[in-house]
Parts: C-alpha cells; sequence; structure tokens
C-alpha cells in the first residue's frame, strides 16, 4: 500500500516536472526510476512482473500520447536490472547510481523496440537520451545516498531514546 | 444636604393641584434621578447591543465583497490574458480562409521538449482533429499529433521528428525547416545559390499542405556552405516553446488550401 501510494507520489512529481514555465530538461529527470533500482538493491529481487507493468502503464498515462509501450519497457527494464543486481554483490550509493543508468537506457531502448512496429520512434538524439541517463544515475545514486544514511532508522533510535 | 433639602420642597411644589399629595411628589423627586439612570442604562444597554448587531453585519459584508473583489480581479486577469492572446492570434486567424469563427483556444499541461510532444486540454470534443495546425501569438507551435476526447498531443516545431515548408518573407527562398529536439530548427534544402542573410524571417510557405502560408516559423540564424548542392542553414524559432503557455488550434483549416 505504501509502495503504490509512493509510486503515485512520483507519478504526480513527474507530470509536475512537465508544467509550462519549469525548464525544458526537468522532464529528463524520471522520478519512477528508482521503483525499478530500489526493489533489487535494497531487497535483492525486482517487483513481480505485474507491478512493474502496472508502473510501466502509469508512466504512459502520465506522460506519454500512446499507452501500453511503457508497460512492456519498464517491466523489461526492472526485470532486466533484478537479474543484473543479483549477479552484483556492490550495494553502494555508487551502484545505486549505476543501476539508475541501466535502468534508463534499459527503459530507453525498450520503449524504442515497442514504438518501432508502431512506426512512432523518431530519430535518436543524443543529448536528450545522455541526459535522461545522467539525471536517472543523479537521481538513483541520491536516493542511494540517502538510504545508507539511514535516515528513518536515525529518526526511529533518537525517538526511543527520548521516551526513555 | 440643606441645599438637597431645600430642592426638594422646590420641586415638590412645582407638581400641579390633582397629581399626587405632597409626600407622594416627594418620593417621586427622590427617585427621579435612580428611575433616569436604570431608564439610561437600559437604552445604553440596546444601543450596545444594535451597534454590536451592526458591526457583525458590516464585517461580514465587507468580507464578502472582498471576497467578491478577489474573484473579479482573478477574472479580469484570465480575461486580459485571453484577449492579449487571441488580439495576437487575430492577424493569423483572418489570415485563414474560416477567420475567427473556427479556433480553439488550447492550454498546455504538460511537455516533454526533448521529445518535441507537448499535451494541450482540448480535444475530439472541441473540434480538434489530427494535423489541424496549432499557432501562438508569436507563430507556428506545431501541429496536432494525437487527438483524445478532452486532451491532445501537439507535435512541436523543434520536435525531433517535425518539419515545416518554409520561405523567406519575399518567397525568394524556399526550405524545409526540421526540428532536431535541441530547440532549434534546420532548414534543408535551400539552394547554394540562394541570397538567404542571417536574421532573416522565415515563414510558412503553405507548400506542405499542412501549415497555412505566411505564418512565422523563425529566424536565420546562421549560414554554412558545404560540400553539397545545398546550404547548411540553421534558424530559431519564432515561438519560445518552453513559455507557452495557452496556444490556438485552426480548427477550420484544410490541408492544401494556401490561405
Amino acid at each position: 500500500m505504501t509502495a503504490a501510494l509512493l509510486v503515485l507520489v512520483t507519478l504526480t512529481g513527474q507530470r509536475i516536472l512537465g508544467l509550462p514555465g519549469l525548464p525544458a530538461w526537468a522532464t529528463d529527470l524520471w522520478l519512477p526510476l528508482v521503483w525499478l533500482v530500489w526493489p533489487p538493491l535494497r531487497n535483492d529481487r525486482a517487483w513481480p512482473f505485474w507491478a512493474l507493468v502496472l508502473l510501466g502503464l502509469g508512466w504512459d498515462v502520465v506522460t506519454e500520447p500512446v499507452i501500453g509501450p511503457g508497460g512492456i519497457a519498464w517491466s523489461g527494464a526492472g526485470l532486466a536490472l533484478g537479474w543484473l543486481a543479483r549477479r552484483v554483490a556492490d550495494r553502494s550509493p555508487v551502484a545505486w547510481a549505476g543501476a539508475g543508468a541501466v535502468a534508463a537506457a534499459g527503459v530507453l531502448l525498450l520503449r524504442r523496440l515497442t514504438l518501432l512496429p508502431l512506426g512512432l520512434a523518431g530519430p535518436w538524439m543524443w543529448i536528450p537520451v545522455l541526459r535522461v541517463l545522467l539525471l536517472g544515475s543523479a537521481w538513483c545514486g541520491l536516493v542511494g545516498v540517502v538510504q545508507r544514511l539511514d535516515v528513518a532508522g536515525a529518526i526511529g533510535r533518537m525517538r526511543r531514546r527520548r521516551l526513555r | 444636604m440643606l441645599v438637597w433639602v431645600l430642592l426638594e420642597l422646590v420641586s415638590a411644589a412645582q407638581v400641579p393641584a390633582g397629581h399626587g399629595s405632597l409626600l407622594g411628589s416627594w418620593l417621586r423627586a427622590a427617585g427621579a434621578p435612580v428611575r433616569l439612570g436604570v431608564e439610561g442604562a437600559v437604552l445604553a444597554v440596546r444601543d450596545l447591543a444594535g451597534g454590536v448587531s451592526d458591526f457583525r453585519r458590516i464585517v461580514a459584508e465587507h468580507r464578502r465583497m472582498r471576497l467578491d473583489l478577489e474573484r473579479c480581479r482573478a477574472r479580469e486577469a484570465a480575461l486580459r490574458a485571453e484577449v492579449g492572446m487571441l488580439r495576437s492570434a487575430l492577424p493569423l486567424a483572418t489570415a485563414t480562409r474560416d477567420g475567427m469563427r473556427r479556433i480553439v483556444v488550447v492550454s498546455c499541461r504538460y511537455r516533454d521538449l526533448s521529445r518535441g510532444i507537448l499535451e494541450v486540454a482540448g480535444g475530439l470534443r472541441d473540434g480538434l482533429r489530427p494535423d489541424q495546425p496549432v499557432l501562438t501569438g508569436d507563430g507556428v507551435l506545431g501541429r496536432l499529433w494525437r487527438v483524445g476526447a478532452s486532451t491532445s498531443w501537439v507535435e512541436v516545431l523543434t520536435g525531433p521528428s517535425a518539419a515545416v515548408a518554409v520561405q523567406t518573407v519575399d518567397g525568394s527562398v524556399h526550405g524545409l525547416a526540421e526540428g532536431d529536439g535541441s530547440g532549434r530548427l534546420r532548414i534543408r534544402y535551400v539552394p547554394r545559390t540562394a541570397q538567404l542573410l542571417v536574421g532573416s524571417r522565415l515563414v510558412t510557405s503553405g507548400a506542405d499542405g499542412l501549415y497555412p502560408r505566411g505564418a512565422a516559423v523563425g529566424r536565420v540564424a546562421s549560414v554554412r556552405e558545404r560540400g553539397g548542392a545545398f546550404l547548411d542553414v540553421e534558424a530559431v524559432p519564432a515561438v519560445d516553446v518552453e513559455r507557452v503557455e495557452t496556444a490556438v488550434v485552426l480548427t477550420g483549416w484544410r490541408g492544401g488550401e494556401s490561405g
């Protein structure tokens, strides 16, 4: 339930990033990317396939003119990242950043493949692609740093000390 | 004390005959200040209560009027914005055959400029159809790409797969403006022999059958010669896509009509 709520929050945030007036590059920061990275790196297993498909469809509803390809792209990238995370032991913030870039690349590639048969895949533009990879990596790296700091645990310990 | 007794006597003596005894008159005279005080206090309390009630009514009225004023101000601002936009779009709209009767004003809800798409409020219910031109007061924004029931997606000119046939204002040079996702336009198929200067204005030529002729597209930013038969021309779009909040869809425009 909490996860679903947090996914909704990130999708809403993604929508806000595309509002007129904000910088054009803001939409290249994919906030829901963290839901592909968090489960395998934190809990050593990706979300189930259906949950990843729902995440992708949510992405489509919020940001895409065509609904469907996102479900394939996001679930595929999530499963690939889950497979990769089982083979890499590193769970440092650097690994989180790397996983963010891999997830973004996976989504970009798979979405392009799914759009090709529909005739909707435009020319490949490298600058926006690099921006998505860089921002995705930075965003997931930041989340990795925050979870390494264990802010929630520190607050809990502080509360327990006060109660004593 | 003596003065008080004298005053009482004088007062009692003024009582007309047939209005009670002298003692009664004295008692009434002695009680008069108390009675007057009580009556005054009652009147004061009643006036105070009336005043408080009036004050509360005035405060409520004041609050209601302030709300009305705020509402009117907001409405005025919205109307001003709309009038400004319509005024700037008027020359374009009147240039088309159907005029102002066949336009729909849409507002931008979401945009992803790296992919050159922009979501607007308005769809099939409003008479929008795919490939209708979308303009702002500054010039061409793009064309409707996908149209839903109540929302639509616009392919902006700077998008990676957008293109529009352009010409200089005097019609001496023609080309094809293509977006590249970077916010600029590349003008293709301009012959090497063409006389094209930096700063020249580019407008739609209507040759593509999608856009009406004469709408502003951009301004030439650089002209370079390359080995091939054509010049390498770059242009700055007339519309600042990042700032677009409202636009006009020419619903009356049918491709192929050249204004």
